[in-house]
């Protein structure tokens, strides 16, 4: 109860200061179409618009009044959800993103999750076995790992897993698929359907999360050792204490806070991340289609989806922020 | 009194810094010495896809093969190589001077310029860089100038988040008042005698933005958003080589490894010189 009382300004203003940062992202999108070269109403048109389709539009967006009166009117459109409609196929762009977005969240979700188990499990292995040679080899590995095109390693996957898997004549369940979300041309149902979607997966959520892992094992373990030189380690050690039970209380109680950040900061990675996979292995999620809708100059599907970004991370940055009074208490005093 | 500095002597930093030197040698000489022009197409059934270490039926070696025009794969990586490493060392290398430049000025004055830096870095993190990048290239021209403008201007933030905490902290420093007594403008005290003992996180960031704005200019360049063929960059060799993945493998494959070879390079510099400065005897937290 006692924290009542000082957590709700501390949550109102985190909010205030949220809504302020979204209310900046949205409006520095304004600017960036007006900024760019050419006229909006233009940039707005489907190819094949005749110049009376651009003064009409023109009127219609307001282009004519003062920057303050279009400022004012997009920011009432944007409020209500309106981001204007999609060229290619006249849906407003809230669906076609609603369309979209499940696909990414379930993608980047599950890999998010399993980054963060596989790596902190190999980060604190790594702490524990400083020095040998597993520990020199997983550095090795997540430090290439880093240093890879998400779209290469992709391809490597898609290679090794398809064209390789039937020239070398490797068994039938290695032989996985590489394109899309299902198998085209037959109707599945209930668990069949869920089978063949896990199958599906395999490639993209396994890539992205070995990506995701090598970041934050390399971070949990630079944070594990920092601690283990810690007067408390020496003290639970001392009384007894095996080290898998310093490693897995005493350590991870201190490293909880650190993580949770480093969730909200992975965050942005997995999104760039899930771009360059959903384009490789045909999924239609939110990375595809913004890269398609830039191919076909669909600009309010553009920057829809990069407001749908920003959102995204400013909730995590936000779910961060209220959760670490209960990740560290003693941020809570 | 000891300031954190970085050594090229570092044993650690020297491999990565050899590989990086040979690369931008290769880089330079490659493309110049060879024999043909690298984007000219001709005799196209005699050359294509030749594997690596083969000759084509003109009896040309070909070190790294040549992909389906029968250009040779080598000579196109090493130009492919020059804008990577252009992209790389100017896009970090300005990004990170705009992020000490106001990093320094944020910290130094404080107040509103204070706040207004920290509140632009605030809403251009909240966007992923690539998102941003997207939306650059969908907006203006997809090219060389839109990837490096648009590189740098989302790439100061880290930076200057890190030089305005080093300026708030050595602002305090003895030395500063000492400076000061003896008659240096506000100005000079900054860019004379507080930055410089700053420079050194604001060089590691840098460094380790190269390897990340050569690995978003080649993504860029993979999903054909990027560096237009037939000038050829690594990101669009890659995906020049998608549908060969079957017959020839190498063409996607070689671009590939000299991307990982050369981000590896630089990360581990920026490593190996963070190390470097963390192991020494810090300004800002005097033993």
């Amino acid at each position: 109860m006692r924290y009542h009382r000082v957590r709700s300004p501390a949550l109102v203003r985190a909010l205030v200061r949220t809504t302020l940062l979204y209310w900046c992202v949205l409006s520095l999108t304004f600017a960036l179409l007006r900024l760019a070269p050419g006229d909006p109403a233009t940039f707005l048109l489907p190819t094949g618009a005749t110049p009376a389709d651009a003064s009409r539009l023109r009127a219609e967006m307001g282009l004519d009044r003062p920057l303050a009166t279009q400022y004012a009117r997009w920011l009432g459109a944007t409020l209500h959800g309106d981001f204007g409609k999609s060229f290619v196929d006249g849906r407003p762009v809230v669906r076609v993103i609603a369309d979209a977005l499940p696909v990414s969240v379930m993608l980047g979700g599950v890999s998010l999750l399993l980054s963060f188990v596989v790596g902190v499990c190999a980060g604190l292995l790594q702490a524990a076995r400083r020095g040998t040679s597993l520990d020199l080899a997983l550095t090795a590995l997540s430090v290439v790992l880093a240093a890879s095109p998400a779209y290469w390693l992709g391809l490597a996957a898609i290679a090794c897993f398809t064209y390789l898997a039937s020239s070398w004549s490797l068994p039938l369940w290695l032989r996985l698929p590489a394109i899309g979300m299902a198998t085209p041309g037959i109707e599945l149902h209930g668990a069949a359907r869920l089978a063949d979607l896990l199958r599906h997966s395999i490639l993209p959520v396994t890539l992205l999360a070995a990506i995701g892992a090598a970041g934050v094992a390399r971070y949990t373990r630079t944070g594990a050792l920092d601690l283990v030189g810690a007067d408390w380690v020496r003290t639970a050690r001392a009384k007894g204490l095996p080290a898998r039970a310093v490693m897995g209380r005493h350590l991870m109680a201190n490293m909880r806070a650190p993580l949770l950040t480093l969730f909200a900061l992975a965050l942005p990675g997995t999104v760039a991340g899930s771009v360059f996979v959903e384009t490789i292995f045909g999924w239609p999620g939110m990375g595809r289609l913004m890269v398609t809708a830039i191919v076909a100059r669909d600009y309010p599907v553009v920057l829809g989806c990069a407001s749908a970004f920003a959102a995204v991370v400013i909730v995590a940055n936000l779910t961060a922020d209220l959760l670490l009074p209960w990740a560290d208490p003693r941020v809570r005093e | 009194m000891t300031v954190r500095r970085i050594r090229w002597k570092d044993r650690r930093a020297q491999g990565p810094l050899v590989v990086l030197a040979l690369l931008a040698l290769a880089v330079v000489l490659v493309p110049a010495l060879a024999a043909r022009d690298p984007l000219r197409i001709d005799d196209v059934l005699a050359r294509r896809l030749v594997a690596p270490f083969g000759r084509d039926a003109g009896g040309t070696l070909h070190l790294l093969g040549t992909d389906r025009f029968g250009r040779d794969l080598l000579v196109r990586m090493m130009l492919g190589g020059r804008l990577s490493l252009l992209v790389g060392v100017v896009g970090a290398g300005l990004a990170g001077a705009i992020g000490t430049l106001l990093g320094g000025l944020a910290g130094w004055n404080g107040g509103a310029v204070d706040r207004a830096v920290t509140a632009c870095a605030d809403v251009l993190l909240a966007l992923p860089r690539l998102v941003l990048l997207l939306v650059g290239v969908a907006l203006w021209q997809p090219g060389l100038g839109t990837i490096l403008t648009v590189l740098v201007a989302t790439g100061w933030m880290g930076t200057a988040r890190l030089v305005r905490a080093e300026v708030i902290a050595l602002r305090e420093r003895p030395f500063v008042p000492a400076a000061r007594a003896l008659g240096a403008s506000p100005s000079r005290l900054l860019f004379r005698h507080v930055l410089p003992n700053a420079i050194g996180p604001a060089l590691v960031a840098t460094t380790l933005g190269v390897g990340n704005a050569i690995l978003l200019e080649s993504g860029l360049s993979f999903l054909g958003l990027g560096i237009q063929p037939p000038a050829p960059s690594w990101g669009n060799m890659i995906a020049g080589g998608r549908d060969l993945l079957v017959v020839a493998p190498w063409v996607a494959l070689m671009p590939g490894l000299a991307l990982i070879i050369t981000v590896l390079a630089t990360t581990l510099l920026g490593d190996a010189w963070r190390d470097r400065m963390a192991g020494e005897p810090s300004m800002t937290e005097p033993r």
